[in-house]
């Protein structure tokens, strides 16, 4: 059959040519990831790229699209930004829009946020206690959109069968083509 | 038909290969000649090519690695000059895989010696480049035949034929014509070099 044509070219590779398949490997997932670290370090941002997971700030952003983030320390946060933070203790992050700023002369931020699509603001949403956000609670500011890409992201999320699943046969087939 | 899986009796088994698939097709053939040059010609082969290769892709993995991990014991802000320098080495270095790939290697799969048992000649080296384009069927295969250690004796000989000629309907290789060939191209290699000298 031709389809297991590859088996034969397997079995064919010499000690060599393996090691350079694991590495060809290698250097796929490498470039992906110091992509990654690349923008991480350009925006200075922990995660460059989120997900929009609610419908909390539609017409805005719908679930499913993708947001990219800038955190630059020059750049003040200010009253009607889209910031993207992380509630401490909780681990996943919410996009909603900054309503209320207290700033002080050396800089430091309280910020009170609320989702557009909302009916009231985030303090339901902070700990307990919690009253205002800081800027070492924000991952970064929308700066730029890509719709319904992030749909793709949701499905791996929901069914993480289906990720490992593609994930192993990408991998399968990086690993058994030859291509000098 | 035997069953063993000694890798013998696995390269003497007829390539069988998609005769639509290009790359396969020449890997098929590349394997074959290197089949020859060992086992017939008994040249050793020589990896200081593909070992150079191996080492620059691993260098530029370990980067990525250690990039990983200095970044998941130290989170980012702190880690992000490590980063930044592990970044650009990255790029810098897969940026020389290519260049080495494309332009020192270039298509090259077989360096090797023949070394003379009687110890009375210096020996002989071979260079074997093969190149096969995407959507082509003309396969070129370039030897350069270098005979003993003065690099200044030494000719190429080249073989440029159809694909066609050397694998049936079925994508089976047919070893004996393809080897006729190389034979052919390497005994014109070998008595160029002789009347140079």
């Amino acid at each position: 059959m031709e389809i297991f044509s590859f088996v034969d070219d397997v079995k064919r590779m010499d000690k060599r040519q393996a090691i350079y398949q694991v590495l060809n490997f290698g250097m796929i997932i490498s470039t992906a990831l110091m992509i990654w670290k690349g923008l991480m370090v350009m925006t200075g941002s922990e995660s460059p790229i989120v997900v929009v997971l609610s419908g909390s700030m539609e017409p805005a952003f719908h679930r499913g699209d993708l947001l990219l983030l800038t955190n630059y320390e020059e750049e003040p946060i200010r009253a009607g930004d889209i910031v993207v933070f992380r509630i401490e203790g909780r681990d996943i992050p919410i996009v909603h829009r900054v309503l209320k700023i207290h700033e002080k002369n050396d800089s430091y931020v309280k910020f009170l946020t609320k989702g557009d699509n909302n009916q009231v603001d985030d303090r339901g949403l902070y700990s307990p206690g919690q009253l205002w956000l800081e800027k070492k609670d924000v991952i970064g500011r929308a700066r730029g959109f890509l719709p319904y890409i992030g749909m793709v992201t949701i499905l791996m999320n929901d069914y993480p069968q289906l990720k490992y699943f593609v994930l192993a046969v990408l991998g399968f087939f990086v690993l058994v083509h030859r291509e000098n | 038909m035997s069953s063993s899986t000694n890798t013998k009796n696995i390269s003497s088994k007829p390539i069988k290969i998609n005769k639509w698939d290009t790359n396969a097709l020449k890997n098929a053939l590349n394997d074959a000649c290197k089949k020859y040059f060992k086992e017939t010609l008994n040249y050793t082969e020589d990896y200081s090519v593909m070992d150079r290769r191996l080492y620059i892709s691993l260098i530029s993995c370990l980067f990525s690695l250690y990039a990983l991990i200095y970044d998941w014991f130290n989170p980012f802000p702190k880690s992000r000059s490590v980063l930044i320098a592990c970044v650009a080495s990255y790029f810098i270095i897969a940026g020389i895989l290519t260049f080495y790939m494309r332009f020192i290697e270039n298509g090259r799969f077989f360096t090797g010696k023949l070394i003379d048992k009687t110890g009375i000649d210096p020996g002989q080296k071979c260079k074997i480049i093969s190149k096969l384009k995407k959507y082509d069927d003309i396969y070129n295969l370039t030897l350069e035949y270098y005979d003993g250690t003065n690099t200044s004796t030494s000719s190429v000989a080249v073989l440029k034929k159809s694909v066609g000629n050397y694998f049936d309907e079925n994508g089976v290789l047919c070893y004996d014509k393809y080897i006729n060939d190389l034979k052919k191209i390497y005994d014109q290699a070998r008595s160029n070099a002789r009347k140079v000298k």
